[in-house]
C-alpha cells in the first residue's frame, strides 16, 4: 500500500480531534507534481518558482502545525500525568481504599499511558511523511532540499519527543506502584486473548491497535528501499501478541 | 480537484504557521534597505497579475492597521486577505478553512488560548512575494511590536523611522494584552471576516517571542525556523509555542497552591510567584485553564464513583466477574501500548541515525568533490584511462556511486554530479596507485 493511502487510513482511525492534524501529504504531492510538470514542459520560471515557493511554504506551515499541536498535547499530558500520579499516590497510601477506586485509578493510568503514546506516533508518522515527500521533491526537481530540511525537522519540538517518552515511562512506573500495592488481590495471569475483542470498545486501545497495525504495514518492506529507508519491523517473538492483533482486527470488522 | 478546497486536514482551522526561512530571508533583506526591496517586490508583483485585486484589498486594510484605531478588528483582516490572496492566484488553496474558521470547532479552548500561533508573522512572509511595497513598513512595525514586549531583538533588522509609531503600537498592544481574550473575541465577533482569528492572534504574537526564548533555557529545543534550501538566520522570528516541562509545571502548581488552589489563583498572581523568565501571562492563563480542566474532571468522577461501579458505565460490554477480568483487559491494553512505545522509540532512533549517516556521507562526498574538482579538468584523460583499465573492485565502487545519488543521499543533483563522482573516484584511485 502506498504511504498516502496508509496515512489516510491512519488518520481515519485516529481520534476525532486528531484527524486534521496530520501531514497534508496529498496536497504536498500535488505541489511536487506541479513543480516537476512545469520543469519538464519548460514553462516560464515564475510559475515554477511559485509552485516551489508554495511547496516550501506549505512544508514550513505543516511543521509549525505539528509543533503547535504536539506542544499542546505535551503540555496537557504534563498536567494530567502529575494529577494521575498524585491520585495514584493517594490511593496507594490510603489504607481504606475501595476496589472500585483502585480500578478507577488503574484504568486512568492505563488510558493516560495509551494517550501519551499517541503523540509519539503522530510525530513519527508526520516525520515519515515529510521525509518521503522531500525525497519525491528532490527526485523530481533535482534540488537538494531534503537533507537540510530534514536536518532542521530533527530539531523541531514535535520531533524531539524525549520528554513525552520520559512521561510515558514515568507512567509505567506509577502503574507498577499502584498495581504492585494490591498484587495479592489481583494476581497477574497470562494474557487472555478472549479479552481482546471486548477491549476494542475502548477508544484509546483501539487507536493503539490501529497504530501498531499501520506501523507494521508501513515497515513491512519498501519497494524503493534505499539508504534512508527504515528496515522492516522486526518480527516479534511474542506470538500471543500476534494472535492478539489478529483477533482484534477481526473484532473490528465485526464489532461486538 | 476537490482536494484543494475541502482539505480535511484544515477544517478545524487552527492556523499555525511560522515564517519559512525562504521568505524570511527576503524579509531580512527587506529591512536594511527598503527601497531596493521594494523594487524587487515590484518586479515580482508584475509577474503576479491576478494578485492585483487582492493587493488593493490589502492596501485598504493596511490603512487600518494604524495603532490609533485602537480596535482589534482591522488586524484580523489582513490575515484573512492574505490567505485568500495567496491561495487564489497560486491555485493551491487552504484558503477557505482559514477564512471561515470558527473557534467553536472541537478544540475551542485550544483556539482561544493561542494554539495557533501564527500571529501576524506569516502574513509577512507571504506578502513580500505576492503583494507590493505597500506592505513593507507596516510589516516592520508590527514585527517590532512582537518583539518589544518580550524584549527580544530581531537580528539583522535595522531601526527604522517608524520607531515612534512602534512605541505607540507597543503601548496599544500591552493594553490589549491586559484584557481578557475572550471578552475581546466576543466583542469583535461577527463583524469582520475573521473575528475570532483576530484577538487570539494579536496577543499570541507577543507570546511567540518569549516562547522562542523560553525554549532555549528550559528545554532541548531550538526555536529555529525550519530551513529551506537557502538557510536563513531568522530563528528569532519563529513563533514556536511555550514548551512546558514537568519542572516548570511543578513551580506552577506550587504557585497555585500558595494562592489557594486552582480556582482562586489568578494568572497574574501565579506569574508573579513563579518568577520565570520569558513566561507571559498568556502562557500562564492557558496553562491554568488546562490545569483547571484536568482537575475538575477527576473530582467529578470521584464523587460518583459508587454510581459508576454500580452502573458499570465505563465498560458496558464487559461482564464484570469482579475486578479480575477488568484488570486483565487493562493489562492487555498496557502491554500493547508499551509495545507501540517501544517500536516508536526504535524507529525514531533509527531515523536519527540514518540522517546522521546521510550527513556524514555528504561531508565525505563534498570533501572528495572539492579536491577532485581541479583534477577532473586536468586529468580527464588519465581518468579515462584508469576507468578503462579499472579492475573489478574499482568498478564496483564506481557503480556504488550512482546508486547513492539515485537513492538521494548527498549528491542528489543529477547526472552531472554522478559523472564527477565517477571521475573523483577514479582519480583518487589513480592517485593512490601513483603513491
Amino acid at each position: 500500500m502506498k504511504f498516502g493511502k496508509r496515512l489516510k487510513k491512519q488518520v481515519e482511525e485516529s481520534l476525532p480531534g486528531w484527524r486534521d492534524k496530520f501531514l497534508a501529504y496529498k496536497r504536498l504531492k500535488v505541489l511536487v507534481r506541479l513543480v516537476s510538470a512545469d520543469h519538464r514542459s519548460g514553462s516560464s520560471s515564475p510559475h515554477r518558482a511559485a509552485a516551489e515557493a508554495a511547496f516550501v511554504r506549505l512544508l514550513n506551515d505543516e511543521v509549525d502545525r505539528f509543533n503547535a499541536f504536539f506542544l499542546e498535547q505535551e503540555e496537557e499530558f504534563i498536567i494530567r500525568h502529575r494529577e494521575v500520579r498524585e491520585t495514584a499516590k493517594a490511593v496507594a497510601d490510603d489504607e481504606q481504599r475501595q476496589p472500585s477506586e483502585m480500578r478507577k485509578v488503574r484504568r486512568e493510568i492505563v488510558d493516560l499511558h495509551g494517550e501519551m503514546v499517541l503523540p509519539l506516533n503522530y510525530s513519527a508518522v508526520n516525520y515519515t511523511g515529510l521525509a518521503k515527500i522531500l525525497k519525491k521533491y528532490d527526485k523530481r526537481t533535482g534540488r537538494l532540499l531534503r537533507l537540510p530540511f530534514i536536518g532542521e525537522v530533527l530539531k523541531q519540538p514535535f520531533f524531539t519527543t524525549e520528554l513525552m517518552s520520559r512521561l510515558v515511562r514515568d507512567c509505567e512506573a506509577t502503574m507498577e506502584a499502584v498495581f504492585a500495592s494490591s498484587a495479592s488481590r489481583d494476581p497477574w495471569t497470562s494474557t487472555n486473548a478472549e479479552m481482546a475483542p471486548i477491549a476494542t470498545e475502548q477508544g484509546i486501545f483501539r487507536n493503539t491497535v490501529a497504530v501498531l497495525v499501520a506501523m507494521k504495514e508501513l515497515r513491512s518492506g519498501s519497494s524503493t528501499y534505499g539508504h534512508f529507508s527504515l528496515p522492516p519491523l522486526a518480527s516479534e517473538p511474542a506470538l500471543p501478541e500476534q494472535s492478539l492483533l489478529l483477533s482484534i482486527q477481526v473484532a473490528e470488522i465485526f464489532p461486538i | 480537484m476537490e482536494r484543494m478546497t475541502t482539505n480535511p486536514f484544515y477544517t478545524s482551522g487552527i492556523p499555525v504557521t511560522v515564517p519559512s526561512p525562504l521568505p524570511s530571508a527576503t524579509l531580512d533583506e527587506n529591512f536594511p534597505g527598503l527601497p531596493d526591496a521594494q523594487n524587487v517586490l515590484m518586479e515580482r508583483e508584475l509577474r503576479r497579475t491576478p494578485l492585483l485585486p487582492h493587493q488593493s484589498t490589502v492596501a485598504r486594510m493596511r490603512g487600518q492597521l494604524h495603532p490609533s484605531t485602537g480596535s482589534v478588528g482591522p488586524l484580523c483582516s489582513p490575515q484573512a486577505v492574505r490567505f485568500s490572496s495567496v491561495s487564489n492566484p497560486e491555485q493551491y488553496t487552504s484558503a477557505n478553512p482559514y477564512t471561515s474558521q470558527t473557534p467553536s470547532n472541537g478544540s475551542s479552548s485550544a483556539m482561544v488560548y493561542g494554539s495557533h500561533h501564527e500571529g501576524l508573522e506569516p502574513t509577512y512572509t507571504d506578502l513580500p512575494i505576492n503583494v507590493g511595497p505597500v506592505w513593507c513598513p507596516d510589516h516592520i512595525m508590527l514585527e517590532y511590536s512582537d518583539d518589544v514586549p518580550a524584549g527580544n531583538n530581531l537580528t539583522g533588522i535595522s531601526p527604522i523611522a517608524a520607531t515612534d509609531e512602534l512605541a505607540k503600537q507597543t503601548e496599544w498592544w500591552t493594553e490589549f494584552m491586559n484584557d481578557d481574550w475572550k471578552d475581546i473575541a466576543d466583542n469583535t465577533g461577527g463583524a469582520k471576516t475573521q473575528p475570532q482569528a483576530g484577538p487570539p492572534v494579536q496577543p499570541s504574537t507577543s507570546v511567540h517571542q518569549p516562547a522562542s526564548q523560553q525554549i532555549v533555557p528550559i528545554q532541548l529545543v531550538e526555536p529555529s525556523v525550519v530551513a529551506a534550501p537557502s538557510p536563513s538566520a531568522s530563528s528569532n522570528t519563529s513563533k514556536t509555542r511555550m514548551r512546558w516541562t514537568p519542572e516548570l509545571h511543578e513551580r506552577f502548581v506550587d504557585a497555585v497552591n500558595i494562592l489557594g488552589g486552582s480556582e482562586k489563583a489568578t494568572p497574574k498572581g501565579v506569574l508573579k510567584l513563579m518568577k520565570a523568565d520569558n513566561l507571559t501571562i498568556y502562557h500562564v492563563k492557558s496553562h491554568l485553564q488546562k490545569y483547571r480542566t484536568a482537575r475538575y474532571r477527576p473530582e467529578l468522577s470521584e464523587g460518583s464513583s459508587e454510581r459508576l461501579d454500580a452502573s458499570k458505565e465505563e465498560l458496558p460490554s464487559i461482564d464484570l466477574k469482579g475486578s479480575f477480568d477488568l484488570t486483565e483487559a487493562l493489562r492487555l491494553q498496557l502491554e500493547l501500548q508499551k509495545r507501540l512505545h517501544e517500536q516508536l522509540e526504535v524507529q525514531r532512533s533509527l531515523q536519527l541515525r540514518i540522517e546522521e549517516q546521510g550527513k556524514c556521507l555528504q561531508i565525505m562526498i563534498e570533501q572528495q568533490c572539492k579536491p577532485g574538482a581541479d583534477k577532473v579538468l586536468d586529468s580527464s584523460t588519465s581518468a579515462e584511462g584508469s576507468k578503462l583499465s579499472s579492475d573489478p573492485q574499482e568498478s564496483s565502487t564506481v557503480k556504488d556511486v550512482p546508486n547513492y545519488s539515485q537513492n538521494g543521499t548527498a549528491a542528489e543533483a543529477g547526472a552531472i554530479i554522478d559523472e564527477r563522482l565517477l571521475y573523483v573516484y577514479d582519480t583518487n584511485h589513480y592517485y593512490d596507485e601513483s603513491l
